[in-house]
């Protein structure tokens, strides 16, 4: 064996590749990334979208889309729910043609009734009668009204 | 073997042993958004800040911005300074301790312009958009500061901010010297003020000898601008050619970069989106884009920018502005490695990194989308996408921290909401702590609740963690909080409370399939001037906080 591998020198280089490489190995076998199988989920069920068109007389920062109608024959009446979006700017005022409820669902919104302005934050109720004149005003970029509806008088 | 050389090898060996498990342990810097590019907000090397010594806590300098001036970027600390941008156009690097502590070490623009004029043309004017620039990302500097080595010789401070002598305020990224201030580059224009968009919040993140940054609207959706991200090379400020990222395909705008880039243990970029137009009107805004990342969390390819998989909680056709605003976090925990954020409608989602790509899961995905599921999502989900008209902006805005597996997060989303009329339980003011390894079950460890404002930018060290509160787009100087709050694993627990807001803690939470939680301590509350907007920094035994009230912080023992 060549002498030069006695040298202490050669020695501490061997220990110290021998101590880097035992470290090494341990940090190479975890895995950066790991690729887990995928969580058990049923599949998506996908829904029709929605489709919306502008309030008859307000123009085009508002517009609505009726999701559903119920029948209410005990009371002759149907109700009648519709998504609102208010989209930021002017101020709207959608015609009140039935008595209802409101439910801010998304974003946040003042309404404007006479000089009572009120601010609502998501999941805020408030009624309707038929004929108020209720202004609608966007505080963010949207917001998502749900209206409930009764209608009266038919089956 | 003689005895020396033994007792030589041996030092040696100790030598190795003490250097390998030291060596970037001392690290006491806070150097990017987040800490660091997995924007854990975590600080590991904290020796003076604990549960015992932070009830001292206090103010030990202000530094209040000459003129005015509201600060929503996020400190970072380097070389005992602590480097911050304003909305007034002026980036500040302020000493952090010392003789000179909460003074100006320098400014950008200097006080006087460099003559001959520098690498960046500087004059003395403010890095303003002149036009429709919107606050609060705007019109001056929202984007944090990444403090990165070996730029053309320096270690640099960079930013994003808008430049005065180009049109009004093109957006750029700026290279500094971090000991003098002085210009190394500006890169080439990301956002044009001929465009719709500019560089609002994103803070850039340093990896393989790039800045990764992004885009978003000049002012918030009006009008909705096309997110991109870029690649800028930290050389000398050129674009990656190689490298490209746009949010949507064809002509309608959307997908926004709100926040900053995280970048995940192999390298890859995870990036946060915000909306679409679909429902906020505009030229095009009727047609869903193709492809569509908008309001997604994504993983980049760090060469080239392609997508390796994308999650998008809600779908387009439903998307009432509940996009991401809050950063990713991504990095490894004992479960994996995963990509974490929250949504605006209150929604957290952690995805599984992986190696490789591109994935998708037909069980996530819908029409025209090739979507990844998340491993979890926070409150729990049976399906996703969500395909309803209940999510939009509900303030959850802000990123969380996470040491080991626990998250620090304000999150929420309808399922945790009270039923309607209870607006007084609204969850945007709590902070939950989540273990992001644990099944859903026992996934919410404790919970703060009923703070008196929003739940903002959390950072951790030691078992205790650092929440500044905040009011969206306010910079006035109202009073706001910053709490010191110990984990329940360093100090037990103040109360109980009922993981469901709605019920009360006891027999009644537990059979509804909820959980009794604790609510941890808070330590230290200090009043602070003006809504904390950004990541409190922690470094040398100090909490760095700017606020929009124009001020930033150093608090200590």
């Amino acid at each position: 064996m060549p002498t030069i591998l006695y040298n202490s020198t050669w020695k501490r280089v061997f220990l110290l590749a021998g101590v880097i490489s035992f470290f090494g190995a341990g940090c190479k076998e975890k895995e950066l990334e790991p690729t887990p199988p995928e969580p058990a989920r049923s599949a998506a069920a996908t829904r029709p979208a929605v489709q919306f068109e502008p309030i008859s007389g307000v123009g085009e920062e508002a517009q609505e889309a009726h999701l559903a109608t119920y029948p209410l024959p005990q009371l002759h009446s149907r109700l009648e729910i519709v998504t609102i979006i208010v989209q930021a700017g002017k101020p709207i005022t959608p015609p009140m043609k039935y008595e209802g409820l409101m439910e801010l669902r998304a974003g946040s919104l003042a309404t404007v009734t006479e000089n009572n302005r009120q601010t609502h934050h998501r999941g805020d109720m408030w009624q309707v009668a038929k004929g108020d004149r209720i202004t609608l005003q966007a505080s963010g970029e949207l917001a998502v009204v749900r209206a409930i509806n009764l209608i009266p008088g038919e089956k | 073997m003689s005895l020396p050389e033994t007792r030589s090898n041996t030092m040696l060996v100790a030598l190795v042993l003490i250097c390998i498990s030291s060596c970037g342990c001392a690290d006491t810097t806070w150097r990017e958004y987040g800490h660091d590019s997995t924007q854990f907000s975590r600080q590991a090397n904290e020796s003076a800040l604990n549960a015992s010594t932070v009830s001292t806590l206090h103010v030990l300098w202000d530094f209040s911005v000459p003129g005015g001036g509201a600060l929503t970027a996020s400190p970072s600390v380097y070389d005992n300074t602590v480097y911050v941008g304003s909305l007034n156009g002026h980036f500040y690097a302020i000493y952090a301790s010392g003789a000179n502590q909460g003074q100006i070490r320098w400014q950008y623009p200097p006080a006087a312009a460099p003559n001959p004029p520098d690498a960046c043309g500087t004059t003395t004017a403010a890095l303003l958009v002149a036009v429709g620039s919107g606050n609060p990302s705007g019109p001056g500097i929202a984007s944090s500061a990444a403090i990165a080595d070996s730029v053309a010789g320096h270690t640099a401070v960079i930013f994003g901010a808008p430049d005065p002598n180009s049109n009004g305020g093109d957006g750029r990224l700026w290279a500094l010297d971090e000991g003098t201030g002085q210009c190394i580059w500006k890169s080439v224009v990301i956002a044009p003020t001929t465009g719709t968009s500019k560089i609002g919040y994103s803070s850039p993140a340093i990896a393989h000898g790039r800045a990764y940054v992004g885009v978003s609207a000049k002012r918030p959706d009006a009008p909705i601008t096309v997110g991109k991200v870029f690649a800028i090379d930290l050389s000398n400020g050129t674009l990656d050619p190689a490298f490209s990222f746009s949010a949507v395909g064809g002509l309608a705008p959307g997908g926004g970069i709100w926040s900053s880039p995280a970048i995940t243990p192999s390298g890859n970029v995870v990036v946060t989106t915000g909306n679409s137009c679909v429902h906020e009107g505009g030229p095009n805004c009727s047609v869903i884009p193709s492809p569509d990342y908008t309001n997604s969390i994504l993983k980049l390819d760090w060469h080239n920018g392609n997508v390796l998989w994308q999650v998008q909680p809600v779908a387009i056709q439903h998307d009432f502005d509940p996009d991401f605003a809050a950063s990713p976090i991504a990095g490894q925990v004992s479960c994996g490695s995963l990509a974490i954020s929250v949504q605006k409608d209150g929604y957290v989602h952690a995805v599984d990194i992986k190696t490789g790509g591109p994935f998708s899961n037909p069980a996530c995905s819908y029409a025209g989308h090739s979507l990844e599921c998340p491993r979890w999502s926070f409150p729990p989900v049976a399906n996703l996408p969500f395909q309803d008209d209940g999510h939009g902006d509900s303030d959850f805005k802000r990123q969380g921290a996470l040491d080991g597996d626990h998250l620090f997060i304000a999150g929420g989303g309808l399922d945790l909401e009270p039923p309607p009329g209870h607006t007084e339980q609204a969850v945007f003011n709590r902070l939950h702590s989540l273990n992001v390894c644990a099944s859903d079950a026992d996934r919410v460890r404790w919970i703060l609740p009923n703070l008196a404002q929003n739940a903002g930018g959390v950072s951790v060290a030691n078992g205790v963690i650092y929440l500044g509160t905040w009011s969206p787009f306010d910079t006035s100087t109202l009073p706001h909080h910053l709490l010191a709050i110990a984990d329940t694993d360093v100090l037990p627990p103040a109360s109980f409370i009922c993981s469901y807001p709605a019920l009360p803690t006891g027999f009644l939470c537990s059979s509804a399939g909820f959980k009794n939680v604790g609510v941890p301590v808070i330590v230290k509350d200090v009043t602070l001037t003006g809504s904390i907007q950004g990541i409190p920094a922690i470094s040398n035994g100090r909490v760095y906080v700017a606020t929009a009230g124009g001020h930033l912080y150093a608090l200590g023992k």
